[in-house]
């Protein structure tokens, strides 16, 4: 074990000291950023998940209409797990819609209130069973319909209660399974996902080139700071402090719009870190990068509000529309001066749309 | 005979082109391109509004039937100037007033218990323009007692910034002439009756309201498209931007063909309303006539790479055109992008013949448990993005990467640009 650290110890030192043009025959540090960010970021998140739905059917044994502080507390760990892992848009958590089952999100046609609303009408039992939730609308699924029943005040009638508690128990063992069906198909299975990261340089199944996978990379980096950017603040930030609108942050009812980026922020900064940062090294580039992700973070802890409330508070809405310069600042880095010290592409937004 | 030649000359070097067009030449056809796929947009809308004035006029079945066959033909060109969109920051900036969706319909008229009372994203979701002559909006009390273009465009149309309140534009039109379709997942449209313009004879109230409502409207659909023919004009403005500088202009050409491939159509359009299995998810949904939407929007990609058109009269339009230049440079680059662009329009062959053909509309497709139709969209889907895949390689042919993949984020926060 010792050994082994040693080893890696010794890797990372090697490759930091080599210069910056003798590594242009890889684009990025793949083996960096599965083992040192993706993996243990998605084991995190199978063990938060996973405790979360053993502590649901616990609850549920007991009574379903006592009180849920326990749960929320746990919602909110695996909430964090998420967000520190939203960022990666390819491999096992794309796989069968993972991604959107595990959070529907932006949500601009109201949807998870449209379908959760149904669903607790009819007290549908059938589509509860694990096979049939996971082919169910997306916005009944996740973290966002999870929240509405953890954070919301819930009808204290037996049956209705009774259904909520079977509901909690579906939502919660489909995030656990996906999340430990996620983190497994990196390791395990005829072609882990981590092995096809190792063997792009090559070519496989999924990537023509390395090339392919470090420019993947490159565009997971971009879109999730144009998603903090775009849907995340400045939605709703609106127009005006009169125009604000409070309800489009994302995980307004539990509070936590601003901690979601701040999780954001650690995972994306370690995606960077671990994937790009040894090529740029002793480059401005780098030093503007990591000075661009801490000061998100410092403007983050100056707002004293939820976000949801912040942004209809003149004073406090002054630090939210400061945060968003930073993260304009970073995104234009990513965009611009990255791709093209990295010799890479960008490539084309999946949030492109409207 | 001299063509032949340089065909022949042209295969003995490797598949590379000998007379490319200049960046010049393909950007003045694609601006031409352009203004004629809008004046076919607008010379269509005008045959709705004649369609739609007899509607008013003699509210029969007939003529209700008429004006929704015009409508329908008028989605055909418009939808092939989509492509124009992502880039073109003028065409971008316009695009709400005329296809805005998805729409809180109960913004305009009367709609079915099964909607909801209420919105968290929307205090209007019911404010029924039709059967108000007065109404709370953004804590002042606005005369709605007369119907027209002004109140539509200028006081209504996403009020309160909220993208939703859709008060004009094509999908305005389709609500008002086909109704809610309250099939759910199950077949069939919208179930307006023509009764609901009959003022003798009406149904579900202010008849003349709805007609003003409808005719006005149209109207504006109509100035609206008249306005973006002219951007395109030797001296209009649209053609001069994009002009400006010729290679950011011919990445302009590449950034509206992948943003609306990936993330508009694959992703907004399409994907997520196959994870929701919900049929307001599902971009013509009063008219059930998303097969042809789709289909339309992966012509539109194909028309400005090719620089080919098919009028609606038949004529053709062709000319030097982005595919030559990729061509030039990797003609396997501009093969593959090609033949991923037949791919999809197969793929999306299958959802208009599943329609037209079979029956079984887009909104049935997507339903929850359609194991095979969801396979059906899931199909055009993973299409588009092999599509956008090959869009993305012919970018970087060009050398172009930055311009272009960054071109519609410039769009939306100018701040990035420096």
């Amino acid at each position: 074990m010792r050994i082994q650290v040693l080893a890696a110890g010794l890797l990372l030192s090697c490759s930091l000291a080599t210069p910056l043009w003798a590594k242009s025959t890889s684009p990025a540090n793949f083996e960096a950023v599965a083992d040192q960010h993706i993996l243990p970021a998605y084991k995190r998140l199978s063990e938060q998940t996973e405790y979360l739905a053993k502590m649901v059917t616990g609850y549920c044994e007991l009574s379903y209409t006592g009180p849920v502080v326990e749960l929320q507390r746990q919602f909110h760990a695996s909430m964090d797990a998420w967000q520190a892992i939203q960022h990666i848009r390819f491999g096992p958590a794309q796989f069968q819609l993972r991604s959107n089952r595990m959070q529907m999100w932006p949500d601009k046609r109201n949807s998870v209130s449209k379908h959760l609303r149904r669903l607790m009408e009819k007290q549908d039992k059938e589509i509860l069973k694990a096979d049939k939730f996971a082919a169910a609308s997306v916005a009944v699924q996740g973290f966002s319909a999870l929240e509405r029943l953890l954070f919301t005040k819930q009808s204290k009638e037996p049956e209705a209660a009774k259904y909520r508690c079977a509901l909690l128990k579906a939502i919660t063992a489909n995030l656990a399974q996906m999340s430990a069906g996620i983190y497994r198909e990196w390791r395990e299975g005829e072609a882990p996902f981590r092995q096809i990261l190792l063997t792009a340089t090559n070519g496989n199944d999924f990537y023509e080139s390395d090339q392919e996978l470090a420019s993947t990379l490159l565009n997971n980096l971009h879109t999730q700071l144009k998603l903090i950017l775009e849907q995340k603040l400045q939605r709703p930030l609106g127009k005006s402090v009169e125009r604000a609108k409070g309800k489009r942050a994302e995980s307004w009812r539990s509070h936590r719009a601003s901690r979601n980026i701040e999780h954001n922020f650690r995972g994306l900064h370690k995606l960077y870190r671990t994937a790009f940062a040894e090529r740029l090294a002793g480059h401005p580039l780098g030093e503007s990068l990591d000075s661009g992700f801490q000061r998100g973070l410092e403007q983050l802890a100056q707002l004293r509000q939820p976000l949801s409330q912040a942004v209809a508070d003149p004073g406090q809405r002054a630090e939210v529309e400061k945060l968003v310069a930073v993260v304009i600042e970073l995104k234009a880095l990513v965009a611009d001066k990255l791709p093209k010290e990295l010799g890479l592409s960008l490539g084309f937004n999946s949030l492109d749309g409207d | 005979m001299l063509k032949k030649i340089l065909l022949i000359a042209g295969v003995g070097f490797c598949g590379q082109a000998v007379a490319a067009p200049t960046q010049q030449e393909v950007l003045h056809h694609y601006a031409d391109l352009a203004q004629v796929m809008y004046q076919d947009s607008l010379d269509t809308a005008r045959q709705l509004q004649v369609a739609v004035d007899q509607l008013i006029a003699s509210p029969t079945e007939k003529n209700l039937l008429s004006a929704k066959v015009a409508w329908k033909q008028a989605r055909r060109p418009y939808q092939q100037t989509e492509a124009y969109r992502f880039g073109n920051a003028i065409v971008d900036d316009w695009e709400g007033k005329v296809n805005a969706w998805p729409l809180d319909e109960g913004l305009i008229d009367y709609v079915a218990a099964g909607y909801g009372a209420e919105s968290d994203e929307n205090p209007y979701y019911t404010a029924n323009i039709i059967a108000n002559k007065k109404l709370m909006l953004s804590g002042r009390e606005i005369d709605a007692s007369t119907i027209d273009k002004r109140l539509l465009a200028e006081t209504l149309h996403e009020i309160d910034e909220i993208e939703s309140n859709v008060a004009t534009g094509y999908h305005a039109i389709e609500f008002l002439l086909w109704g809610q379709d309250l099939n759910g997942t199950g077949p069939g449209a919208g179930q307006r009756s023509a009764s609901d313009f009959d003022t003798r004879n009406c149904s579900w109230g202010n008849c003349d309201r709805r007609g003003a409502y409808l005719k006005a409207v149209t109207e504006l659909l109509i100035d609206e498209l008249a306005w973006m023919t002219t951007q395109w004009d030797k001296n209009g403005a649209a053609r001069a931007a994009l002009l400006e500088d010729p290679r950011k202009g011919i990445a302009t050409i590449f950034t509206g063909m992948g943003s609306l491939s990936y993330g508009e159509l694959a992703g907004e359009r399409m994907k997520l309303g196959l994870m929701l299995h919900d049929p307001e998810e599902e971009h013509d949904c009063f008219s059930d006539n998303t097969h042809w939407s789709h289909y339309d929007d992966v012509l539109s990609v194909k028309n400005v790479y090719t620089g080919s058109y098919t009028r609606v009269n038949g004529a053709k339009v062709s000319g030097p055109s982005v595919s030559q230049l990729v061509a030039a440079k990797n003609s396997s680059a501009d093969k593959t992008l090609l033949k991923s662009l037949d791919a999809t329009l197969d793929k999306m062959q299958v959802l208009v013949d599943s329609a037209e053909k079979e029956g079984v509309a887009y909104d049935e497709l997507i339903g929850e448990g359609n194991t095979e139709g969801n396979a059906k969209v899931m199909a055009a889907i993973d299409a588009l993005l092999v599509q956008t895949k090959a869009i993305e390689k012919a970018v970087n042919v060009l050398g172009m990467s930055s311009i272009a993949f960054e071109g519609s984020d410039s769009l939306d926060a100018p701040e990035t640009i420096q």
